[in-house]
């Protein structure tokens, strides 16, 4: 398991690149692409996650994101239209640089869950991140059962949207089957 | 039978509740929440802070109502989410969930262990939590949920008691999620309300006050469609935003003026020594009838106890906290240290730990749980935008945190000449 510190270096350089890659970079935003380091990469970052706001949600990593600010490692600025963002700040470089060798490890995840999800909209990444939760949680492996369950467990997803994020999380599989990451 | 009772309160003046809620008052379960202090031993810095979960709770449960009321008037539900919610206009839904979130209120800090929040991690079993015995007391009073009219689901008063984080195996609607958060919520949450105002008043500390009758008047259900989502969310009238500033920025002073003192830190940090030396080898366990009996009453009897005899576990905490002898601040990092040092705190620990024998040095780091400030405000035209494009105010209300390291007073002489000959080279030394 990462300790305190790796685990705030990895979550800085996380939103480093989000913001990088001209995401919004706001909470949910966070949350879903931890959520795919943790339970798709299986990085031991050791967040707690429920399905509840928008999909998996991690109270733990709400809090630590507070700390990341406490400690002045990230700020947060308002971005219209939407709200809240958060950014490195000058402090995060003293982290990043003691930790370069452990985000360099990790840097094909970090590139993959940015590439594919941190421009999503936040309804599009409750969809594929609750079909991952439903896949990890509930061991189910047909998209079609994934489906079903993510519209009993999110009733204003449709059916087909539902299915759409199943079959995209499986292109996710077959991306990552054959890679270095 | 008298229906209605009045309870008078120093922060809400009376308190209502009728005769089938009195049964919950009058239970052992929250009768105990009379020798729960608030802020376990603030009254050693504060003197007036000596009042308890019992007067709190009941405050909750007021602010519950009144904010339920105004949230869930049919005349104040956005148009854009009035389908969602089909219990405002249900009258019979609409007295069930009023008469569960009041319970809820009034049942949500059942669990806490002695002195509250103080040292809870260290001295509780993995997996317990105040929360879990909220949950499981909730449980063990089934029997008046169901005797009232009309009887109330145990699950429904759970989930808005303790919330999402600590029953992960049930399931919230969005309409539960914001009754939730009417009780529990990072910005208007009315168990920080009651506090904020309950604990000013008794330390004497002006600054938590603020006018929540305005603000609770200006409470709104909103879509946050502005954020991309369908999740509405508890937020407030534009006619609210300076009062809600008020509340946000009264927090950030209550906390760092009164709950973060540092000698109220040091003397939690004592209090958890000395239990952990009267437990033994044991934890708290979710045993609810060792839990029942345990109260700050009977800390403060085995801590009188064993400040009489030498041979008693935690003898020398006890005699710290009852003579008023506590450590004192060796170390607070400042900006400077911050530029070159990514934890200087742990830092200066670790050397000092070395220099001068780890029961002699106490290292404390705390900063608020919760989110950002972020929550949908209501424009005149009827347009919904987030708070945080609206309230400068809100964006730079700095983010509370305390860093300390202790010593034990006879070495603090000794300990500053050693600190400030060293500070520099532990520093930099120690992020190589």
């Amino acid at each position: 398991m990462l300790n305190i510190q790796e685990k705030k270096a990895l979550t800085v350089a996380l939103i480093r690149k989000m913001q990088d890659a001209g995401s919004w970079t706001g909470e949910t935003h966070i949350q879903k692409l931890t959520y795919f380091l943790e339970e798709f990469f299986n990085i031991d970052l050791n967040y707690d996650f429920i399905l509840y706001k928008h999909g998996p949600f991690s109270f733990d990593l709400r809090d630590e994101l507070g700390a990341l600010r406490a400690d002045d490692f990230i700020v947060m600025e308002p971005r219209r239209p939407f709200g809240a963002s958060f950014k490195p700040s000058k402090r995060a470089d003293l982290l990043e640089n003691k930790y370069n060798d452990l985000i360099r490890e990790y840097n094909g995840e970090l590139n993959f869950v940015v590439d594919k999800l941190a421009n999503k909209s936040v309804k599009e990444l409750e969809k594929v991140a609750t079909a991952l939760y439903v896949r990890n949680t509930e061991g189910i492996t047909d998209n079609f059962k994934i489906a079903k369950k993510i519209v009993e467990l999110k009733p204003h997803v449709s059916l087909e949207d539902a299915k759409s994020a199943a079959e995209e999380l499986e292109q996710y599989d077959n991306e990552t089957e054959n890679s270095l990451i | 039978m008298k229906l209605t009772h009045e309870i008078r309160d120093p922060i809400h003046t009376f308190i209502k509740l009728s005769s089938e809620e009195r049964k919950v008052l009058d239970s052992s379960q929250f009768q105990r929440l009379r020798y729960i202090h608030q802020l376990a031993l603030t009254y050693l810095v504060y003197p007036g802070a000596t009042h308890n979960r019992f007067e709190h709770s009941l405050g909750v449960m007021e602010l519950a109502s009144r904010v339920y009321d105004v949230v869930t008037d049919p005349e104040n539900i956005h148009n854009e989410i009035k389908d969602k919610f089909p219990e405002v206009n249900d009258s019979v839904k609409r007295n069930y969930w009023k008469e569960v979130i009041r319970m809820a209120a009034l049942c949500h800090d059942l669990g806490h262990i002695p002195f509250s929040h103080a040292a809870e991690k260290e001295l509780m079993e993995e997996g317990c939590s105040h929360e879990t015995f909220t949950a499981n007391i909730i449980d063990e009073l089934e029997e008046i949920w169901q005797e009232m009219t009309p009887p109330l689901r145990t699950d429904d008063i759970k989930k808005l008691a303790v919330g999402p984080k600590e029953l992960p195996d049930l399931t919230f609607s969005d309409w539960e999620s914001i009754l939730t958060e009417i009780i529990t919520g990072d910005s208007f949450g009315v168990d920080r309300i009651d506090y904020l105002l309950r604990d000013s008043y008794h330390a004497g500390v002006a600054y938590g006050n603020f006018d929540h009758f305005r603000l609770i008047d200006t409470l709104r259900i909103l879509p946050k469609e502005y954020a991309d989502t369908e999740e509405p969310a508890l937020g407030i009238e534009i006619g609210g935003i300076h009062t809600a500033e008020s509340l946000l920025l009264a927090r950030y002073y209550m906390f760092t003026q009164v709950y973060m003192h540092r000698v109220r830190r040091i003397y939690d940090i004592h209090l958890k020594d000395f239990m952990k030396s009267w437990l033994g080898k044991d934890k708290i366990t979710d045993d609810l009838d060792f839990h029942l009996n345990l109260t700050d009453n009977k800390i403060l009897v085995v801590m009188r106890e064993a400040l009489n005899n030498e041979d008693k576990p935690g003898h020398k905490d006890a005699k710290r906290i009852l003579e008023r002898n506590h450590f004192k601040v060796l170390y607070s990092p400042n900006p400077g240290d911050m530029e070159i040092n990514i934890d200087p705190n742990t830092a200066i620990y670790e050397a000092a730990k070395e220099e001068f024998g780890k029961e002699n040095v106490r290292y404390d780091s705390y900063h608020p749980t919760g989110g950002t400030y972020d929550f949908p405000v209501l424009l005149n035209n009827g347009e919904v935008e987030s708070s945080v494009n609206i309230s400068d105010a809100l964006n730079n209300i700095p983010v509370v945190k305390v860093d300390f390291v202790f010593i034990n007073s006879d070495f603090k002489k000794d300990a500053d000449k050693w600190l400030e000959a060293n500070k520099e080279a532990i520093l930099k030394e120690d992020d190589i």
